[in-house]
């Protein structure tokens, strides 16, 4: 070996990466040269050195910048849940929603589900085997099978409607107006799910909508019942 | 912050700054800012844009602390998360990890290195610190990653899109380069 090549596997045989054979060849050529072993030396010294480097601090003033960062992503995340069902639901307390905010509300829900729905029905890829289209061309269109979490929130949901139905009667016929208007989308949205889950019973994404919609029904369920106390 | 959380376990406290425990979140960032501060200096060069890239490394953290499960370390989850970060600002200024010719350097070729003079012994970190500054980008970052972080050849690659031998052919020509700096100082 000369002291090109052995210079060339110095870094390799420090790590020690080479093989049994190769370093046996760079060991025997570093006994025997004094400049390759210098620069072995070295680079041995610099590996060292890149090992035992201290940690170095920034300014103390960044954590402040940080700090300043983190409350505004908060205020405008808080910000952004206030503004979505939470806050729906919030004005629909306060009768203050109008004809076509209840128009847009139910528009924005018929095009998600058209989404859904495109997304349930888009083609296969073709890495889907020929046999397990069959299996799913075969499976009856009714073959549905709600998993416990939903079986829960149905269970939850008659409870509540039951509770519900006793208390109907005593209310204002402005409130009687608004339930029944809620309950309208809420029913026509697990309707819809329920049409999608005939199609695509074993798509994950029919489910989570479902488990959605019925959450959505028992929130509704629950404020009014509220009401009553 | 509190003091109750000094005790605290690192994942108990992304647990909690996941929750909006803010004073778990400070003291995350007070237990790991200098290790995250120092690999961005080493791999950039520049003290300004590492404490910029730091402030975006705890901000990206701030935004996924939720999604921490704990299944890795806490500092080798964030230790990934900066290493990321960087790699990214690095890849937008167009920086090549395969050739090193950029701020004028050419590549090394394989020349032979002259045993003498040796680096001397009082040559110490804060010398080798300096000479890191002064190396290309590309092996700069690989040896970074490799002998200061611990990296093994094969996450070098996967991170960099390389391959192992390019990888392994980057430090050797880091550590050479940094031996004629450092020789050029005595």
């Amino acid at each position: 070996m000369n002291c090109l090549d052995c210079q060339d596997l110095l870094s390799e045989y420090i790590d020690g990466d080479l093989k049994p054979n190769k370093r046996l060849m760079v060991s025997d050529h570093l006994k025997s040269c004094q400049n390759c072993s210098l620069v072995h030396q070295d680079l041995k010294h610099i590996v060292g050195l890149g090992q035992q480097l201290p940690l170095l601090a920034p300014e103390n003033a960044l954590w402040k910048k940080i700090e300043k960062e983190i409350s505004e992503i908060s205020t405008l995340e808080n910000s952004k849940s206030k503004s979505s069902w939470a806050k729906f639901w919030q004005h629909r307390w306060q009768f203050s929603i109008s004809a076509p905010q209840l128009t847009g509300a139910l528009a924005t829900v018929a095009i998600l589900l058209f989404l859904a729905s495109s997304f349930s029905y888009a083609p296969q890829n073709s890495a889907l085997s020929s046999s397990m289209q069959n299996t799913i061309v075969a499976r009856p269109a009714n073959a549905y099978v709600a998993n416990p979490t939903e079986m829960e929130l149905t269970g939850t949901i008659e409870r509540l409607s039951h509770n519900i139905k006793e208390s109907y009667q005593e209310w204002d016929p402005e409130i009687q107006s608004l339930y029944d208007r809620n309950l309208l989308l809420v029913n026509q949205t697990i309707e819809d799910c329920n049409q999608l889950s005939k199609r695509s019973p074993e798509d994950p994404v029919v489910h989570e909508l479902m488990i959605t919609a019925y959450q959505e029904k028992i929130r509704l369920l629950e404020q009014f019942l509220s009401y009553n106390k | 912050m509190t003091n109750t959380h000094q005790l605290t376990s690192d994942f108990d406290l992304a647990r909690a700054a996941s929750l909006g425990d803010r004073g778990a979140f400070e003291e995350l960032y007070h237990r790991h800012h200098r290790r995250v501060y120092s690999l961005c200096l080493r791999m950039t060069s520049n003290p300004s844009e590492a404490e910029d890239l730091t402030q975006d490394v705890f901000i990206q953290l701030f935004r996924r602390i939720g999604s921490y499960r704990g299944e890795a370390a806490f500092s080798t989850w964030l230790h990934r998360l900066t290493v990321n970060q960087v790699l990214m600002r690095l890849r937008k200024k167009d920086i090549k990890f395969e050739t090193t010719t950029t701020d004028g350097e050419l590549p090394i070729n394989a020349e032979l290195q002259s045993g003498s003079p040796i680096i001397p012994p009082f040559i110490d970190a804060i010398a080798l610190e300096r000479a890191i500054t002064q190396l290309p980008p590309g092996y700069r970052t690989v040896f970074v990653l490799h002998d200061i972080e611990g990296y093994e050849h094969e996450e070098i690659a996967n991170l960099l899109n390389i391959t192992v031998g390019t990888s392994k052919s980057q430090l050797h020509k880091a550590r050479i380069k940094l031996r004629s700096l450092l020789l050029k100082k005595v």
